[in-house]
């Protein structure tokens, strides 16, 4: 058999832009993501949160934009929970691993853009709930809701992802992450940490009393500061753990 | 430049001279070190690590591979307590008198009973405390162990009396401390927590000392013991307790430009030497170079020159061949659409899928699944290409295909791949390299290979009564029924049989004298 030798130019393939990379394989990996299980937990999302908003319409509380963002808290963390804790496990599971440990920066083009697939389909997710809950319970900008909701959320959801590439399991991972999540709600609660910018729940649209705007500004800037940093750094983690191939196979 | 700012910000924001330090302290160590891991996590695959016009060359230099090998501060200080048992500082207790340096301990141990249990009040002391107490126990009672098994070996009375002590002494404690802390609840809690530390703790040993195997496991409550042994493996760092296999032992050969051939049994090590390549695997000593680039320094860097197709690899079952093959073009980098779209109508037709490009990998057969993984390594043709074992579950026409299609492509870069099959590496290899247990038992050329079984092969016609009982069955080569006899291909120094005759090797018997370990028997050599 003839092989067709400009097929088989050595300098055939070249690396396009990143976008292009993004715009192509972000079509065809939500099917790799989402497969199968995503639909159920984004409909215990939408369950969730339809609750939460009638629970807080029944008991007549106060309603506001920052009881919106409470409500929008757990079924986020839901939505990002299944993607980035089974992620490595579904891979492991279709034993496709060693395929994809033969790609050149297979950390960047498959593990990379699938986060980054996920954060974006969430935020859509995410403006689709802010609406809902305009029409139904309070006015509040979506996208600015959204915006302020992802930090958290990617704080949370790169530390499931860092602990999925320790653990390699989809279970370990899971019981990892909703006790680090409990954990991290406790403390939250606490005098020490209730107010300060270490507060991963800080709430930005509910200023407490006797906070000069200003200060809670601040506090809000750099709150936001330490939940990107932390997000990067375990997302370099997760990326660094990935290189230690063996321990996958 | 960081390190000035951050001593100026130091100098001008912090107070206290504790503080000052400490964050100088951190910025020493924090600044190279957050430098180190950005730079490492951040690593790119970098084809131009090689120059392209240049010809690829793999040199493997004394590898040695070993499976569960324990990490290296384990190794480190297991190597110390060695080196003390080697110089015979390591403390023994073999009579009553090597007791007399740790008597201070037993001591130590009343005075800790009596405080914890009869002394104090404070009921989250008596909980601490209860738990020291039985780490210092279990520790005193090891060493009386140890002189008991030395002076009465072998004694049934001392190993019951050792069960019986190591699992009365939590339920005493637990008695005791039923008695004086007054809450029940939390000692039963403690109690249940306790016995289930305890059985994962010694369940992995007994596991690894009797080296029974899981799936095995029969009589009553067989499915039970199954489930709590598979819970206990599974937990991490304790659950399981590893007993290191070496796979590779000092193999080295070099590979040039050209189709290389990986021969040898089941278990042999082909797999782990072809992931080592890869840089799926690390070795745990020796170097692989290639092109006088240690691999271990630049594995991610070459992660770009090498593809490997896998013996058992996985799919995406619920896409089809061609959606499964369009996504790893992509990350391959083929993104230009018409590009791509050309190469996968190539890649599919090559291995005869083009047909059933629109099918689910998962309605696929084996062999159809092996195709499609022999498509995905024809993407982008790296320079160099591993393949373990492509034509498993192929039927012999595609094999010969895919063969020549090896071949043609091995012109300009390396091909590396692992066959039980003689005929793929004597139709289609320039070098083999023999591997069995570990060992490498040949590399070179096939017909020098075939030199190395001159003068052993032999073949002769025996009654089949004579060949059930006369011969050794795992040097006949192949046998064949000719009317009454059997025409029987065998391997021997000298004439096995009556009427043997020598005839000329092939390859096979080359290959097998090489297992049988027959090559330095009379003139000829093994390696090259």
């Amino acid at each position: 058999m003839k092989v067709h030798q400009h097929v088989l130019n050595r300098n055939d393939y070249d690396y396009k832009t990143t976008d292009t990379f993004i715009t192509q394989s972000g079509k065809i990996q939500p099917k790799i993501i989402f497969a199968g299980k995503f639909i159920w937990f984004l409909l215990a999302a939408l369950a969730f949160f339809a609750y939460f908003m009638f629970q807080s319409a029944w008991s007549r509380s106060e309603i506001n934009e920052g009881l919106i963002y409470y409500l929008l808290m757990f079924p986020s963390v839901l939505l990002v929970f299944y993607p980035a804790v089974f992620g490595i496990q579904n891979d492991e599971d279709n034993r496709i691993l060693e395929i994809l440990f033969g790609i050149p920066d297979y950390k960047y083009k498959v593990w990379g853009v699938r986060l980054l697939m996920i954060y974006v389909a969430i935020f859509f997710i995410l403006v689709a709930f802010s609406y809902l809950a305009t029409l139904l319970l309070y006015p509040v900008n979506p996208f600015e809701m959204s915006i302020q909701l992802m930090f958290p959320l990617a704080f949370f959801g790169n530390l499931a992802f860092m602990l999925s590439t320790i653990t390699r399991s989809g279970n370990g991972t899971a019981v990892l992450t909703i006790i680090l999540a409990i954990f991290l709600l406790i403390t939250s609660k606490t005098e020490m940490i209730e107010r300060s910018f270490w507060n991963i729940l800080l709430n930005p649209f509910k200023v407490p009393d006797s906070f000069l705007p200003v200060i809670w500004e601040g506090l809000i800037i750099k709150n936001r500061i330490f939940l990107l940093i932390g997000g990067i750094v375990w997302m370099m983690i997760g990326l660094l753990n990935l290189q230690k191939r063996e321990k996958f196979i | 430049m960081l390190f000035i700012l951050g001593v100026t910000f130091i100098w001008l924001y912090v107070d206290g001279m504790l503080w000052q330090s400490a964050y100088l302290v951190l910025l020493i160590f924090g600044i190279p070190g957050v430098t180190y891991f950005a730079q490492t996590s951040l690593r790119r695959a970098r084809s131009k690590v090689i120059d392209p016009g240049e010809d690829i060359h793999i040199s493997v230099r004394n590898l040695v591979k070993i499976y569960d090998w324990p990490g290296r501060i384990s190794r480190q200080w297991n190597s110390g307590l060695h080196i003390r048992e080697h110089l015979g500082l390591k403390n023994e207790y073999h009579s009553l008198r090597d007791f007399v340096n740790v008597l201070w301990q037993f001591g130590l141990l009343l005075f800790g009973i009596y405080f914890t249990w009869f002394f104090i009040d404070s009921r989250l002391w008596i909980f601490l405390f209860s738990f020291a107490i039985y780490g210092t126990i279990l520790s005193l009672w090891r060493k009386v162990r140890q002189y008991l098994y030395f002076r009465f070996a072998d004694s049934k009375t001392v190993q019951y009396a050792n069960r019986i002590i190591f699992w009365a002494i939590p339920p005493v404690i637990l008695f005791i401390l039923f008695r004086r802390m007054d809450n029940t609840g939390l000692v039963g809690i403690v109690g249940v927590i306790w016995a289930f530390c305890i059985a994962v703790y010694i369940s992995p040993q007994y596991l690894y000392e009797r080296e029974i195997n899981i799936e095995r496991i029969k009589g009553r409550f067989a499915g039970l013991r199954r489930s709590w042994f598979r819970l206990v493996k599974s937990i991490p760092l304790v659950g399981k307790q590893r007993k290191p296999f070496k796979a590779l032992r000092g193999v080295s050969f070099e590979i040039r430009t050209g189709m290389s051939g990986l021969l040898g049994p089941n278990g042999a090590g082909k797999s782990t030497l072809m992931r080592i390549i890869c840089g799926i695997l690390e070795q745990s000593y020796g170097s692989i170079w290639i092109n006088g680039l240690d691999t271990r320094i630049y594995r991610e860097e070459l992660q770009s020159l090498i593809g490997f197709l896998p013996q058992e690899f996985g799919t995406y079952e619920n896409m089809s061949s061609w959606e499964f093959l369009d996504y790893q073009a992509i990350l391959k980098g083929i993104t230009d659409t018409t590009l791509r779209n050309e190469r996968l109508e190539y890649v599919l037709k090559a291995v005869h899928m083009y047909e059933r490009k629109d099918d689910k990998i998962g309605s696929f057969s084996g062999g159809m699944k092996q195709r499609i993984g022999i498509a995905l390594i024809l993407l982008h043709l790296p320079r160099i290409l591993v393949v373990d074992e492509p034509t498993t579950g192929l039927d012999p026409r595609e094999r010969i295909r895919f063969r020549n299609l090896l071949v043609e492509l091995s012109r300009d870069r390396i091909v590396i791949f692992s066959t039980h099959i003689i005929e793929d590496i004597s139709s289609s290899c320039s070098q083999v390299v023999v591997i069995n247990k570990g060992d490498l038992k040949y590399f070179g050329d096939p017909v020098d290979m075939v030199d190395m079984a001159a003068g052993k092969v032999w073949q002769f016609h025996i009654d089949r009564s004579a060949f059930e009982k006369v011969l050794d069955k795992t040097m006949v080569v192949h046998h064949i029924q000719d009317g009454d006899k059997i025409q029987v291909r065998y391997l021997s120094s000298g004439s096995p049989y009556e009427g043997a005759v020598q005839v000329e090797p092939n390859l096979e018997d080359a290959y097998l004298c090489l297992l049988k370990n027959m090559e330095n028997e009379g003139a000829s050599t093994c390696t090259k």
